[in-house]
């Protein structure tokens, strides 16, 4: 091919000889490039001359940038600026063409991540095009992902948690708008300007929780840029990053991700079979089998992940401020967006054990049984409280709560969401009651309702474990009573409980130890027994590796060994009373416990729990027990979900059968309308196999015979001669 | 990396590491510190640990202590020549978060008159207790150079933001039986801490201040 037949209009052309041989075409390459210059200055003022030309040469030099890194050096600046100062006043086409060609730019490596991300950014709220947004996020997102794949790409990460964080302090000053009143958002024809710097946020916002619930970012600035998000004058905004804290929509979109990634081996497998072999195929599931291993390897063991709460910087001042916007745009915000907004500061004070001392005079005024939502606003009040609030500033709010709630005049319901309420925020901070306030509430135990009556007792027994001395003397129960005589004090404001000396049950595995050498006369050597418990555990951790329950298996073996020899002297040890004053066991300083050691005295404990539950140790005795059960079974099957923030369903209590409203109720008529027949005559329909209405014959033989006697045809049968009658009758023979 | 910890090799590692302080002396006492990772524990659901342990022998010393007093253990405080802090004193803080946390900075540990632990967080706000100094109480009756003790060899296990944490076991002064007490005691009980007990431990050193950390498990 001669050089004489290029034609200079035909690109592509071009395009495929530049890149086989750069140096030789330079020249072509140059005047292409001066072309597009001069177009772009000319684009700058007039873009709709000569659009399709400059996307086609646009393309082409993004195209070949990589063989003249010299000459193109400043052209993917020059189209980043071009789409984002004259963004408003390109064609779609131009748009999306433009951002296609940064991103080729980035995928050949002439531009870096950061720069492509910093010209995607912007475009994001300003697109109006839903498909290009679409784009443009899931560029952002994948580039994002693919950079922190192998390891954490901290440069990039900080040079985009930066960008976002601008994205949304950007709009920080802007007047909040609220949701409710005259006020509202989008009313005001100013709203222009903070409307577009909401929308900038919300991206900076969805992509942050976006990136957090993949797993990619799981730091403390992703969660600082979310953290300021709350703060944000547009509603929008705020609620979605308060979403975030509260943890309410991880779930949601998550099904998504989890087909991407799961393979269907056994799909694979049959498809292999059936489809053609060839080497090739054989090869690819190779291949893809090996890729869903690695995806299961990698799935079961997660990188461990500290909530958003957590990682909060400076959590007082962050209540603080919540506090503050709450406070002071009160008559702004709608009734749910204030709800939100009480249960993350909430959440933020019970987990960090936060003083926000306002907060309880605020939310007094909500406390009315005829508030909407009160369930909710109760749950904010409960988790707000730990042991270290002032039990002064809770007291007035306990005392509002009874008398707001608690009286004859209401409905049951509410009398035992009062004393749950009061309940909750009790078990945390049990010196906020007050001793006459209790004698009245446990008096509701006698109610003929049922939630209002476990309520009660639910406090009841709460003050018998925590504070019996408030309690009246006969309500105390028999255990409580007997602490109290042997003068076992409740614990004052501010103690934490004494720190230990020993393990707990570390004796009664020691007692246990003790009786197995006597019994054996030392036959065993204390090291070698050392050793074999070790080695059980050993084996399985290798195991381990590959499948978690390996462990349990071995562990029991261990446990029968144990047991095969020393099942009398359970009963022995049982038998030896187990209150002796409490004794410091030097085991805990002598000997490094195995894991088959940790297993014994979980089971010695459960047996010493049995045994105070056998006794008559009352509730607590029984909890205990119940509790240690629930940490064996949960070691063995797994770790459960521990819910540490109340529920409503905490508040509102075992309820009856509440009445359905209207959704229900049209369901649960449908649901009795599914496979039955429709009601009306079935008359003439039945044992057809075509449904059509009754014929005329049917309609004369069912007619009352009262109406039928005296007509012609009866009454001429009657009067009929011999003759006719035996004609008639011959007549229906032959037929 | 071994898989098991045995008690003797404890005490080669404590005797090296205290013989390695010997060699080189520093101008201070060091401190050994005893170093944990966890594994398999996953904090979102799990719930966070802590746990408070004595010591059976004081692995501080020299750990700076001040007293929130009234006026009765005020004179107490001089008797003994621990340092303290007024209501008023308190009070003139007035809640500043800096002043708060320079206090807090200022002490390794708080004690605090029985009678003035409820208004603590009134006082200083959350300060305090965020930095994990909340005032231990003492009351009237109980001997204040005793509880001085029992605070300064208490030590507790409190998970952070990451999954590691370390806690100070001994000095390099003490006697090797008396550093191998402490440690064994530590790990005993921070291992029965952990739900799944051995399982969630990823590694254990000891180090001293200055020296190498030396891996028990």
């Amino acid at each position: 091919m001669g050089r004489g037949i290029l034609l200079t209009a035909n690109l592509p052309q071009l395009q495929n000889l530049i890149k086989r041989d750069p140096q030789g075409y330079k020249e072509e390459f140059l005047l292409q490039y001066n072309h597009y210059n001069s177009i772009r200055r000319i684009f700058a003022t007039n873009p709709d001359e000569q659009a399709a030309h400059f996307r086609e040469l646009v393309n082409f030099i993004s195209q070949v940038a990589t063989c003249y890194p010299k000459e193109t050096a400043d052209f993917p600046s020059q189209i980043s600026t071009l789409l984002l100062e004259n963004y408003g006043i390109l064609s779609p086409d131009t748009r999306k063409t433009l951002v296609q060609n940064l991103v080729m730019l980035k995928n050949k490596e002439v531009i870096t991540s950061i720069e492509l991300l910093k010209s995607l950014f912007p475009l994001l709220p300003r697109t109006t095009s839903s498909q290009l947004r679409a784009f443009i996020r899931k560029t952002i997102l994948s580039d994002i992902k693919t950079a922190n794949m192998r390891s954490k790409n901290h440069k990039l990460n900080r040079a985009v948690q930066a960008m976002l964080f601008g994205m949304v302090e950007r709009g920080m000053d802007g007047e909040v708008m609220g949701d409710k009143g005259k006020l509202r958002e989008s009313a005001g024809p100013t709203s222009d300007k903070v409307a577009h710097n909401g929308e900038e946020a919300m991206w900076a916002v969805i992509l942050t929780k976006e990136l957090w619930r993949k797993g990619v970012w799981n730091d403390a600035k992703s969660v600082s840029i979310l953290a300021l998000g709350c703060f944000h004058p547009v509603i929008k905004v705020q609620s979605a990053s308060v979403h975030f804290f509260l943890g309410s929509d991880e779930e949601k979109a998550d099904s998504d991700d989890e087909q991407e990634q799961e393979v269907d081996v056994k799909a694979l497998a049959h498809r292999r079979e059936i489809n053609k072999k060839t080497r090739s195929g054989d090869r690819k599931l190779r291949k893809q089998l090996e890729t869903a291993k690695k995806k299961k390897h990698h799935k079961s063991t997660p990188t461990p992940n500290f909530s958003g709460l957590q990682l909060l910087n400076d959590p007082q001042t962050f209540g603080e401020k919540l506090f503050d916007i709450v406070n002071k745009y009160d008559k702004r915000f709608s009734l749910d967006h204030k709800i939100l907004l009480l249960q993350l500061l909430s959440r933020v004070m019970g987990s960090h054990k936060l003083c926000v001392l306002g907060f309880y005079t605020y939310i007094v005024k909500y406390l009315t049984y005829r508030q909407l939502r009160v369930p909710a606003i109760l749950v904010s009040l409960a988790q707000s409280v730990h042991d270290l609030t002032p039990p002064d500033a809770v007291t007035p709010v306990i005392r509002k709560l009874a008398h707001e709630f608690v009286h004859p005049g209401v409905a049951s319901e509410v009398i035992a969401a009062g004393i749950n309420a009061i309940r909750e925020v009790c078990r945390r901070q049990p010196w906020a009651m007050e001793e006459d306030l209790l004698g009245d509430l446990v008096e509701y135990r006698k109610s003929r309702d049922k939630a209002v009556t476990s309520a009660a007792r639910g406090l009841l027994q709460l003050y018998r474990e925590v504070n019996p001395g408030m309690l009246k003397r006969r309500e105390r129960g028999k255990e409580a009573s007997m602490g109290i005589a042997s003068g076992s004090q409740p614990l004052p404001f501010g103690h934490s409980a004494d720190a230990a000396v020993d393990i707990e049950g570390l004796a009664l595995l020691e007692d246990h130890l003790q009786q197995l050498r006597d019994e054996e006369n030392g036959d065993v050597d204390a090291e070698e027994d050392d050793e074999a418990a070790w080695n059980g555990w050993d084996v399985d951790s290798d195991s381990s590796d590959s499948e978690s329950e390996g462990w349990i298996n071995v562990e029991d073996d261990d446990q029968d060994l144990h047991i095969s020899d020393s099942e009398d002297e359970d009963n022995k040890s049982t038998a030896a009373p187990p209150d002796g004053p409490a004794r410091v066991s030097t085991l805990a300083t002598t000997k490094i416990l195995t894991p088959a050691d940790f297993a014994l005295l979980n089971d010695l404990r459960i047996q010493a729990a049995a045994t105070a539950v056998e006794k008559g140790g009352g509730s607590r005795a029984k909890r205990k027990l119940a509790t240690l059960e629930a940490n064996k079974k949960a070691m063995q099957a797994g770790d459960q979900l521990e819910d540490t923030f109340v529920s409503e369903n905490d508040i509102l209590g075992p309820r009856k059968k509440a009445k359905a409203d209207y959704e229900e109720r049209m369901a649960s008529i449908a649901k009795g309308r599914e496979g039955r027949e429709k009601y009306g005559s079935r008359k003439g329909k039945k044992n057809k196999e075509a449904p059509s209405s009754s014929t005329n014959r049917e309609k004369a033989r069912n007619k009352p015979i009262m109406m039928i006697m005296h007509t012609a045809a009866v009454r001429g049968k009657k009067k009929a001669s011999l003759r006719e009658k035996q004609q008639a009758l011959r007549r229906k023979a032959k037929k | 990396m071994s898989s098991k910890i045995q008690v003797s090799s404890v005490r080669t590692s404590i005797r090296g590491l205290l013989a390695d302080a010997t060699e080189k002396k520093r101008n201070f006492v060091e401190t050994i510190e005893l170093q944990i990772g966890l594994k398999n524990y996953d904090p979102q659901r799990d719930k966070r640990f802590s746990g408070t342990v004595k010591l059976p022998n004081v692995p501080r010393p020299r750990m700076s202590m001040c007293i929130l007093a009234d006026a009765a253990d005020i004179d107490r405080a001089k008797q003994i020549e621990l340092e303290y802090m007024s209501v008023d004193d308190l009070k003139k803080l007035n809640k500043n978060k800096k002043l708060v946390k320079k206090l807090a900075k200022k002490y390794d540990a708080f004690l605090s008159s029985e009678t003035l632990i409820k208004q603590i967080p009134r006082l200083l706000g959350p300060g305090l207790s965020k930095a994990g100094k909340f005032p231990t109480p003492i009351g009237h009756s109980e001997d204040l150079s005793n509880k001085l003790t029992e605070v300064r060899s208490t030590i507790k296990f409190q998970l952070k933001k990451v999954l590691c944490l370390g806690v100070a076991v001994g000095h390099v002064q003490m006697t090797e039986d008396a550093v191998l007490a402490n440690v064994m005691l530590a790990i005993n009980f921070l291992v029965s801490l952990l739900k799944k007990n051995w399982q969630n431990v990823k590694s254990l050193h000891i180090k001293t201040t200055m020296g190498k950390p030396v891996r028990l498990f």
